[in-house]
């Protein structure tokens, strides 16, 4: 299981840009083609989906950017460290270099809704029933067709030619075109009952970079891994556990539409970040812009320690704990600003 | 063309088959379908291989085949003719 682990995760980063090409190409093609087509329809409610510029914005400031998390030590073989004597000067770039690179592996995993599922028959021939006993399935091998529009049939055994469903696609694809870290049968981890193992041991990030190398974004096994993640982390409160990585911005977006934001605001505060705690009700009201507290904040213009008690007092759902929460912030801060 | 694969062999007339070449250990055979001079040997050079078929069902019950349709086209454009096993596959996905 540790094996398993650091692989996942090694694999995973080792081959994100290729991941990132791959992922972003279509979803800029698929994702923004659809948000300008309902703003288009729409004019007035139109949500903002994930891709949207301020939305990417907001949830980059809160996942942080604590260099040390993001660039832990893989477990690869044992070298001795290596030492480097550097000026000042030498110093700041280097450091300046190691932002851009953390800030490349935060990129996040796009979100989509699911794939419907393919069934389209595009012959029925009544004269091959009972030629033969099995299913053919024909993958068109041509290298440069992007996978999406690669023509994969299968023949049944009644005659039917169909097109094949999503799980024979995937399958296929990676039989003739491996991606490094998919496996051609998904592994038993990602079942129901062994999730549950996955989270006492508190490796939610590992899993889900594995689900990300694994499956497609918009594939139903996709969702519902990363979603029951997120009920998880929601549970048990560890959302430090994704902060500085690139599933943050995720996780808040689900939370977020799912109106299950209170505890992460308390751990905000708690952790004395105002800055994520404004950030995260900003996003809230920008994506349910009919609730009272949005309405409030927009007339009165409050900023900071006033939008969170407005919101505290309409929205939230544990009401006292984030009260106690901000008077504990803001006795520490008095306190500290006394001595 | 015919003469191209001047490396050894050449011969007198032949012609090119898209046929399929055997391949596989004792009891588990793998078909590759390929582009070849009729005259070559079943298994022997090739001019391109086209893609493959495992007669053989899987853990789901299919045979699983891919064919590279761009390079088949070509080379039926350029008249290439078919065996008939290969006729018969390439028959099923229409």
């Amino acid at each position: 299981m540790a094996a398993l682990g650091a692989w996942g995760s090694a694999a995973a980063s080792a081959r994100l840009s290729r991941a990132a090409q791959t992922l972003w190409g279509w979803r800029a093609r698929r994702g923004l083609g659809q948000d300008a087509g309902a703003a288009d329809a729409e004019r007035k409610a139109v949500k903002p989906s994930f891709g949207d510029e301020a939305v990417q914005n907001l949830l980059h400031k809160m996942t942080g950017l604590n260099l040390q998390k993001v660039f832990r030590p893989v477990k690869k073989e044992l070298k001795p460290p290596k030492y480097k004597l550097m000026t000042e000067a030498q110093l700041e770039e280097a450091t300046r270099k190691a932002i851009e690179e953390a800030k490349e592996k935060l990129i996040m995993p796009p979100v989509l809704k699911e794939r419907e599922p393919i069934d389209d028959v595009l012959a029925e021939d009544k004269f091959l029933e009972g030629t033969e006993t099995t299913k053919y399935v024909f993958t068109d091998l041509t290298y440069s067709i992007p996978h999406r529009e690669r023509f994969i049939v299968v023949r049944e055994p009644n005659g039917v030619l169909r097109k094949a469903t999503w799980e024979e696609r995937d399958r296929m694809i990676q039989i003739f075109f491996p991606k490094e870290g998919r496996r051609v049968i998904p592994p038993v981890v990602f079942k129901d009952e062994h999730l549950g193992t996955v989270f006492q041991q508190d490796r939610h990030e590992d899993i889900l970079n594995m689900c990300i190398a694994q499956f497609e974004p918009d594939s139903p096994d996709y969702i519902r891994v990363h979603h029951r993640t997120y009920d998880d982390i929601e549970k048990h409160a560890k959302y430090d556990l994704l902060r500085s990585t690139r599933h943050f911005g995720g996780m808040v977006w689900y939370l977020v539409n799912r109106k299950k934001t209170d505890g992460l605001l308390i751990d905000t505060i708690h952790r004395d970040l105002l800055d994520d705690a404004t950030s995260l009700i900003t996003l809230y009201h920008m994506l349910h812009p009919e609730c009272q507290s949005a309405k409030e904040a927009k007339e009165g213009k409050l900023q900071g320690v006033d939008l969170i008690k407005v919101f505290v007092k309409t929205e939230s759902q544990k009401e006292g704990y984030i009260q106690l929460a901000l008077q504990a912030y803001e006795e520490a801060r008095a306190a500290s600003t006394a001595s | 063309l015919f003469a191209g694969s001047r490396l050894l062999k050449g011969y007198r007339g032949g012609h090119v088959v898209i046929r399929f070449a055997l391949g596989g250990c004792t009891n588990r055979p793998f078909f590759r379908i390929v582009a070849a001079h009729s005259r070559r040997a079943r298994d022997g050079k090739y001019l391109e291989q086209l893609g493959c078929l495992d007669p053989l069902p899987n853990a789901h019950g299919e045979r699983v085949a891919g064919l590279n349709l761009e390079r088949l086209r070509y080379w039926l454009g350029c008249g290439a003719q078919l065996s008939r096993p290969a006729e018969k596959l390439l028959g099923r996905p229409g």
